[in-house]
């Protein structure tokens, strides 16, 4: 399964064509070494992932258990994996310039 | 579809009952969820997870949200009792995010705009013939 998933990984559009990363890149890099166990590592790539996916879990269980104040933990969940995207993208853009 | 339901009111209601929206609520009174409620709420979230990759999907399904967003709002303004509230309160927290995933998704295209501008300026400006010649 790792194996497969390192071997076809998508190429960003953005990276590709401008040669600007975009906030979403190295999320796969994320996601594999997440699954071999490295959280450190996956952190550095991209540290919105675990969040993420706290996220979409999150937003898969208010579906099925229609919480009356199930979607404010949702929004809650979803504002910090934006704010923590985009801090990781400007500190990687200042460092790639410094 | 969804104009007929804000016009028609299911009979069993009746006139419209007191306008307090903390009671609580456990369909009781046969209430439905807001149209587009959970629509609302995957779209919202959707949206960041595609401004991520390729910005302008995220873009796109942000602005669908918040069109959704505004419909089922009016909708429940319409006939607040006919709803569940949880519905509702999706709804508003889907709005929000799809605020949110649109504006930085907009923000990232135009910073993105901007650097590409300033590179292509900056290499038509370049002297390429003479460093040919060299």
């Amino acid at each position: 399964m790792v194996d497969w998933l390192e071997h076809h990984l998508l190429t960003c559009f953005i990276k590709s064509h401008f040669g600007v990363e975009c906030p979403g890149c190295g999320s796969q890099r994320a996601l594999i070494s997440l699954l071999k166990g490295n959280l450190v590592e996956s952190l550095q790539y991209h540290a919105a992932l675990i969040p993420l996916i706290c996220t979409i879990v999150l937003l898969i269980l208010q579906l099925i258990l229609k919480r009356n104040n199930g979607g404010k933990y949702v929004m809650w969940a979803f504002i910090l994996t934006c704010s923590i995207t985009f801090i990781q993208f400007t500190v990687k853009q200042i460092m790639l310039f410094s | 579809m969804e104009e007929n339901n804000s016009s028609n009111q299911p009979p069993q209601y009746g006139q419209p009952q007191n306008q307090n929206l903390n009671q609580p609520i456990n369909n009781q009174f046969g209430q439905i969820p807001v149209p587009n409620s959970a629509a609302v709420l995957v779209l919202g979230i959707l949206s960041i997870v595609f401004c991520i990759c390729y910005g302008i999907i995220g873009l796109v399904l942000g602005i669908v949200a918040i069109v959704l967003a505004g419909k089922a709002n009016a909708l429940y303004k319409a006939n607040p009792n006919s709803y569940t509230q949880a519905s509702y309160n999706n709804v508003k927290a889907g709005k929000i995010c799809a605020i949110i995933g649109t504006c930085l998704s907009s923000l990232y295209f135009i910073i993105l705009i901007i650097y590409v501008a300033i590179l292509g300026a900056a290499l038509t400006a370049m002297p390429w013939d003479q460093m040919m010649r060299h």
